[in-house]
């Protein structure tokens, strides 16, 4: 088994990365490698609650985000200064994530086989 | 060691399929194994073989098919981002009623489990044009 | 074991290097390769290196084509074959978007 590491940094609908990076998540998942999931940058933005992208005729993002768990994709890690940073906090969130800060990030990739961030 | 490559930049649009090429030379000519390149997301432009590139430019098209032509090597094309944008094999073509075939022969079209696999039985995995 | 980051980002118009600043580690590696070069001849880029034990590469085929010079002699060059090594010498690589 490896350990894949996924830094989500893009916002949701701006373009088509967060969608990428999810179905790169789900596909490793499918195969039951350690997956680590963190949201951070603009990334946490695809975590906010109430996301309604109907009118841009764009599918919710964040609609996968409660199946992670389903999926075996349960470290799910999220930057609490970039959460910070941009006026938002945990209880505005569509699923719980653990809190964590750059430094337990280093960690997690000093101990990924392979990362990947979009 | 045993290298693959992902590739999500178009080329001309983004440096990052050049550096790739470069990369993937290199890397050969160090006598490294290339498992797989794996194009993904706007990447699969790579691929078209119905680019046409002015003749004072570097046709990046014909030069990945020539390197994957001439090392045998394992390229494949992400479907779901290939369908979107055209890029076609006959199969998916007839599949989709679709009048033309627009990927060059030597690119495989499959699914991500391709990129887990590449993960999984490689030593390094090298993202270009994020 | 450590990780090479890869930035192909102008500082000036993207906080990519900032953001791999704030996240190499000790024993970790950066190199600058497309528009990430253009950071190769800031004193900045020296400054915040400084006693961090992060070595720093920049590709020379990209500085060349940007007649961009290395400013400091913490900063590296390396061509297409030296980016090879430095991803075999290194655990894994993540290229920063």
């Amino acid at each position: 088994m490896k350990t894949l590491t996924f830094l989500a940094r893009s916002g949701p609908y701006g373009s088509s990365k967060a969608k990428a990076l999810l179905d790169m998540v789900l596909s490793a998942a499918v195969f039951e490698q350690k997956i680590q999931y963190i949201f951070l940058d603009d990334g946490v933005y695809q975590l906010l609650a109430g996301q309604d992208p109907a009118l841009l005729a764009a599918k919710n993002v964040s609609a996968a985000l409660p199946a992670l768990e389903l999926y075996g994709v349960d470290q799910v890690y999220l930057d609490l200064d970039s959460l910070q940073a941009r006026g938002l906090s945990t209880d505005q969130l569509l699923i719980p994530a653990s809190t964590c800060s750059a430094g337990d990030i280093s960690k997690m990739i000093a101990e990924s086989d392979m990362v990947f961030s979009l | 060691m045993i290298i693959s490559l992902v590739i999500h930049g178009a080329p001309g649009t983004t440096q990052g399929a050049q550096t790739a090429l470069t990369f993937c030379r290199a890397a050969l000519a160090a006598d490294h194994r290339i498992y797989r390149v794996f194009f993904y997301e706007d990447g699969v432009h790579n691929a078209n073989a119905l680019s046409v590139w002015p003749q004072d430019e570097y046709d990046l098209n014909a030069a990945w098919a020539t390197l994957v032509r001439e090392h045998e090597l394992d390229a494949v094309v992400c479907v779901a981002s290939a369908l979107r944008r055209g890029v076609l094999n006959a199969e998916e073509a007839s599949r989709y009623e679709k009048t033309g075939v627009s990927v060059d022969p030597a690119f495989d079209i499959s699914g991500l489990g391709q990129w887990v696999d590449a993960c999984l039985n490689s030593d390094r995995v090298v993202s270009f044009g994020v | 074991m450590s990780t090479l980051h890869i930035v192909n980002k102008s500082p000036f118009r993207t906080d990519a290097l900032q953001r791999c600043l704030a996240l190499v580690s000790p024993g970790d590696s950066i190199l600058l390769i497309e528009d990430g070069v253009l950071a190769a001849n800031l004193s900045t880029l020296a400054d915040s290196l400084a006693g961090r034990d992060v070595n720093c590469y920049a590709l020379s085929e990209d500085l060349v084509a940007r007649s961009v010079s290395v400013a400091d002699t913490c900063i590296w060059t390396v061509d297409a074959a030296g980016f090879v090594t430095l991803v075999c010498e290194h655990r894994n690589s993540l290229s920063h978007g």
